[in-house]
């Protein structure tokens, strides 16, 4: 080989094969489905029979598909749902420290949802806090209107709307009843109980993943810099409302589902980029999958660690996230 | 072929013009050295040549079009620039970061891409991650993507700036190679690059600009008004007449 005056260090650079681990990564997902469902209180039901034969244990077979499968359906979408906006997220704003949240669209969600239940309204869970969702979206856009270039102040809206919403959000649950508070922190924590709607949210999944894989050169390109996007042959202002909008339809979707569960939309974007790297042709994908992996593994300990008493998935997802993360940075990711 | 051309060009900062009015056109096999002092305003001259900074008076065409009516993309085949500074980049590697400089064309040119490392010296870095190169070697990264972007016109700030010389050599020898392409190289380097340059636009200290073949430019006179120097030995030596 010729010399070239850009040394290299001579420790090889390891190529990662980020198809295969996309595929290892649905493989774990797919396993960890029959596996969720037939964890139950008393920890693993000792055949995989229930799942194929309704007759061998009629009272297991309906708890299986009329409660933990909506339930674990519900769990991988929010999850995927919830780590596809934190690259969105992630990517529009350059900032590490950026989770879907920021956008402050969780709190109006849930905001909307708390005055909806302190007043009795008998609206259901989903519209109340999708309602809130779109009305927040509103208002951030018509904050940054004029600003879609310089992304940063449209983060700077978002959070402050986030914070006055979260203090509203404080002072009706401080002003309502005892019990409907409990309710509802126990929602604000992430609670995947609920969720009926079984294959709806899998697949709006498959669409966002559709959509934004589409546009996974822009992606990556706008991830190097507004400036560098422009230069480069983007239209970063409408790439920008673009990633802004389905960020925020995203989480909305999510929140609606099943609360606000942290964790997800910060660490899973990075926990990914270090499994299959910095493009967002495999790191879209990879986010889906390891959001959804987690949020399955973390409601079925929730549900089941402590049963009868159920744990916010929420806490259980970031104490798992971040577990794992910790070992991540220790043993080595892509590089 | 005129690959861009200015009409009493005026770049703004705060409202304030730069320099004098500019009537300057670039054609096709030029390679044009841009000098003048720091602060004068060059970079953001080639901001603006590159459609990146709207703000100025007179009229700019790029490729025959006005420049504002390009759009986004039909414009980056037009024009590559390097900026002085690139903004802070995520961890991708070199290979990765090389292919998003053709975004414009929507896939990349392999002989194009063979070119580029291999003009640049890239090979043994191509997957390894930005993160852990070298100021000068991302620098070289950075070039080497503004190359891939393989428009008929290159804007280059400063791109020598954190070679040593033999690098140098290997750029500007490449740059002087690209006949069919205009370039217009902002820079400090008075010694080097006239020897590659085929023109050179001087901004001088009072706003005003000349503009010519590089051999008339590079005159003792004119290049110690240029650097609000007084005529030195030193000058003497560098620049004979």
């Amino acid at each position: 080989m010729s010399a070239s005056p850009l040394r290299s260090a001579n420790r090889p650079p390891v190529a990662i094969n980020a198809p295969l681990r996309l595929g290892l990564m649905l493989a774990v997902l797919l396993l960890l489905l029959p596996l969720a469902l037939l964890w139950g209180e008393g920890g693993f039901y000792g055949s995989l029979r229930p799942l194929w034969d309704s007759q061998a244990d009629a009272s297991l077979s309906a708890i299986l598909w009329q409660l933990r499968w909506p339930r674990l359906l519900a769990a991988v979408s929010v999850g995927a749902l919830l780590a596809l906006a934190g690259v969105v997220v992630q990517n529009l704003f350059k900032n590490p420290l950026a989770d879907p949240y920021v956008l402050g669209v969780s709190s109006g969600a849930a905001l909307s949802y708390l005055l909806a239940a302190t007043f009795g309204l008998a609206v259901p869970v989903l519209l109340a806090s999708l309602g809130g969702a779109v009305a927040t979206l509103l208002v951030l856009l018509l904050l940054s209107w004029p600003h879609l270039r310089q992304i940063e102040r449209v983060l700077l809206n978002g959070v402050m709307l986030s914070f006055g919403l979260s203090a509203l959000i404080s002072v009706i649950l401080v002003l309502s009843r005892q019990t409907l508070t409990q309710s509802l922190l126990f929602w604000l924590m992430g609670d995947l109980a609920h969720s009926q709607l079984r294959y709806w949210p899998v697949l709006l999944v498959l669409l966002a993943l559709a959509g934004l894989s589409w546009h996974w050169r822009e992606l990556d390109v706008l991830a190097r810099g507004n400036r560098f996007a422009e230069k480069t042959g983007v239209a970063v202002r409408r790439l920008n409302l673009m990633l802004l909008v389905s960020a925020a339809l995203l989480v909305a979707a999510a929140v609606s589902l099943a609360g606000p569960i942290g964790f997800v939309g910060l660490m899973v974007p990075h926990i990914s980029r270090r499994l299959v790297g910095f493009s967002h042709r495999y790191l879209l994908p990879a986010a889906a999958i390891n959001g959804a992996i987690l949020l399955v593994l973390a409601d079925t300990l929730a549900r089941s660690v402590t049963a009868p008493v159920q744990l916010p998935a929420g806490a259980i997802t970031a104490l798992l996230g971040v577990a794992f993360f910790l070992v991540l940075q220790r043993h080595g990711g892509w590089r | 072929m005129t690959a861009m051309a200015a009409h009493q060009l005026q770049p703004m900062r705060q409202q304030q013009p730069l320099f004098e009015p500019l009537d300057w056109r670039v054609d096709h096999g030029q390679f044009w050295l841009l000098a003048g002092a720091n602060g004068c305003g060059k970079s953001t001259l080639l901001e603006t040549l590159a459609g990146l900074h709207p703000e100025y008076r007179g009229e700019l065409h790029l490729a025959g079009q006005r420049l504002h009516s390009w759009a986004s993309r039909a414009r980056a085949r037009q024009v590559s620039y390097l900026p002085q500074h690139e903004e802070a980049t995520p961890d991708c590697r070199v290979r990765e970061a090389l292919h998003m400089g053709a975004y414009a064309w929507g896939q990349v040119d392999e002989n194009r891409f063979q070119t580029v490392v291999q003009a640049l010296g890239l090979a043994p870095l191509l997957e390894r991650s930005l993160g852990h190169l070298s100021g000068g070697q991302r620098r070289a990264v950075e070039l080497a993507t503004s190359l891939m972007q393989d428009a008929p016109l290159l804007l280059l700030d400063e791109p020598l700036n954190q070679f040593d010389l033999a690098f140098r050599l290997r750029v500007l020898d490449f740059l002087q190679r690209q006949r069919h392409k205009a370039v217009v190289m902002a820079s400090h380097d008075l010694i080097l690059t006239p020897q590659y340059a085929s023109h050179a636009l001087l901004i001088f200290p009072d706003g005003h600009a000349r503009q010519g073949k590089i051999a008339d430019m590079m005159k003792r006179d004119q290049l110690a008004a240029l650097l609000d120097w007084p005529q030195t030995d030193a000058l003497d030596r560098l620049w004979k007449n």
